[in-house]
């Protein structure tokens, strides 16, 4: 059995980037010279560095990642670039939202709460792809809206979760049948080392569905698996995203740990929309939008009102 | 007086000392013991974890005259924790077990000794989980080997006091020399939901030994208890470097079929 490498603050760092450098997907998507910042935030290190000037370190080379799949879990703290979203207008307010246009008597199903809103339009929000929900209740939802007139899709601040949920509720709001998403993944060491490329079909739904006009509405804070939810019914003509552009996200991510047993994790995967274009920065909204953050004191959403707009 | 009560106890439960090796006839094989689990797992860490497992086995064996035949099989579940760090919450659950088949000939045979030689198939499997990560927190390894086999027995005939102690050994080893792997990929587990290493792999790719050591004391009515001591060591130098070590201690109750 191989021996244990050293559990010193260089070692550390040196196992760091050697195994993102041998297994992270996006240096190249990225345009990041990993070379140049490892030696560059090496440099202050030495064998007699604490913990938390290693974890200072490693936190600097990390966020030239730009990406929201990469943290270090240290026990004092953890690194991360959330910059994704705390750079853009947050456009969602869960305050005006409930008050005024869920409302006290909105339904809740599983993660999902829908209702009716003015002029038959059907609203339904989904704010972690974390919280499942059955076919049943998915069957319940999609029969409450079959006389409406249109869709509102609502997954601001939705930070992601099981990809498996998000199929299942696409599956409910597409009409073709089609590849909707490409991937592939690291599989060696070399920077071109990619391989295991597969493709995503999806076809509607042959239980309770909605296939007329729906708007899909987005922030940043759209991530993971709500990006990969995104990227899912762009091909859909029936369907608009509105917003702002997504987190992004594209990539799965892994699990490893240093020799002091921080661990950590980095995306190994990449994910592209059927035309090719990666989402690992966002899926860009058909209508781009932002909130007029002044309307929350009227008690407005001024991407809800567009989207109904749209549906009229 | 106690060694005079303890050796009469020994004298009673081998009425029947035979100058026949204790290993011949058929026997079904339950076993309980403890396991020290290592492994050192590329695709979960770059340390090395190691720690205590319960153990359980089932087995036949059967031995006519020149020929031996043994399958048998063992299953442990443990916690481990990095073997070079102390006040880590960084765990493993890990399921390991193997599934060994051996057929040997005798070669050599003597009063007290025997030598046998002959083929196993030797397999080795492992689940880990570890508690601190998501989407890569399952990893195994199964190593589907075959190769040689070879026992010694050993069956000494000792007497202390003028009481007959019929007490034999036997040991054993497995040096397979091809496996079948089947294994995580380099990033991720699984690709469309099949394992994703699985190949054909021989000696110097990959290691696999095992070593066994029994010491068999007979009981009244033809059945046997055995104190089992195993190594059992598999390695794969491949793109995900994989080590896994086990050393257990069973004891084996063998029933006369």
């Amino acid at each position: 059995m191989r021996d244990d490498p050293k559990n010193d603050p260089l070692t550390n760092y040196n196992e760091l980037w050697q195994r993102l450098n041998d297994r992270y997907a996006y240096f190249q998507e990225k345009n990041i010279n990993w070379d140049s910042l490892g030696t560059i935030y090496r440099a202050p290190l030495s064998s007699a560095s604490s913990d938390e000037e290693l974890f200072s370190a490693m936190d600097s080379l990390l966020f030239a990642l730009r990406d929201g799949h990469v943290n270090l879990f240290a026990p004092f703290n953890i690194t991360r670039n959330w910059e994704w979203y705390l750079g853009s207008p947050q456009n969602f307010n869960w305050e005006v939202l409930e008050r005024n246009y869920l409302g006290r008597d909105h339904k809740i199903a599983g993660g999902i709460r829908y209702t009716y809103l003015k002029d038959s339009i059907a609203y339904l929000y989904y704010g972690s792809f974390s919280s499942n929900f059955s076919t049943e209740q998915l069957d319940y939802i999609f029969n409450y809206f079959k006389n409406a007139k249109g869709l509102i899709v609502d997954v601001r601040d939705n930070g992601g979760g099981s990809l498996n949920n998000a199929f299942s509720l696409a599956q409910r709001l597409i009409k073709t049948e089609g590849i909707v998403l490409l991937s592939d993944e690291k599989i060696g060491p070399n920077p071109q080392d990619f391989g295991n490329g597969r493709q995503y079909s999806l076809s509607p739904s042959s239980r309770p569905n909605f296939t007329k006009n729906t708007i899909l509405l987005t922030n940043r804070s759209c991530y993971s698996a709500t990006n990969t939810f995104a990227a899912l019914l762009k091909s859909q003509a029936h369907i608009i995203q509105l917003g702002d552009t997504t987190g992004g996200g594209g990539g799965l991510p892994v699990d490893y740990e240093l020799p002091n047993g921080w661990n950590y994790r980095f995306s190994s995967t990449r994910s592209f929309l059927a035309t090719g274009e990666d989402i690992e920065m966002g899926v860009i909204p058909e209508i781009p939008l932002n909130l007029d953050t002044s309307e929350y004191n009227l008690g407005r959403d001024g991407l809800i009102e567009a989207a109904l707009a749209e549906l009229h | 007086m106690k060694k005079l009560s303890l050796l009469a106890l020994l004298a009673f439960f081998c009425a029947h000392l035979q100058a026949q090796s204790l290993f011949e006839g058929e026997y079904i094989l339950f076993g309980l013991g403890g396991q020290m689990e290592n492994f050192k797992d590329d695709l979960v860490s770059p340390l090395q974890y190691r720690g205590y497992s319960g153990a359980a086995a089932l087995g036949w064996h059967s031995q006519h005259g020149a020929w031996q035949n043994n399958l048998d099989g063992h299953i442990a579940i443990g916690l481990q924790s990095p073997a070079a760090l102390n006040n880590v919450s960084n765990q493993t659950t890990t399921i390991s077990g193997s599934i060994n088949y051996n057929l040997r000939y005798r070669l050599v045979n003597s009063e007290k000794q025997a030598l046998f030689l002959g083929l196993c198939s030797a397999n080795l499997i492992g689940f880990r989980q570890h508690n601190l990560y998501s989407n890569s927190s399952l990893s195994f390894s199964n190593f589907i080997s075959y190769g040689l086999s070879a026992s010694w027995q050993y069956q000494p005939q000792l007497k202390i006091w003028n009481v007959k102690l019929p007490f034999a050994w036997q040991t054993e080893f497995n040096f397979p020399l091809a496996s079948y792997l089947i294994m995580p990929g380099y990033n991720r587990q699984f690709f469309n939901d099949e394992a994703g290493l699985k190949k054909h792999s021989f000696i110097g790719d990959f290691w696999h030994l095992e070593f066994r050591h029994n010491l068999v004391y007979p009981l009244k009515n033809g059945n046997q208890v055995r104190l089992s001591y195993n190594w059992n060591y598999a390695e794969y130098n491949g793109l995900n470097y994989l080590a896994q070590a086990q050393h257990y201690l069973m004891f084996h109750l063998l029933f006369k079929l």
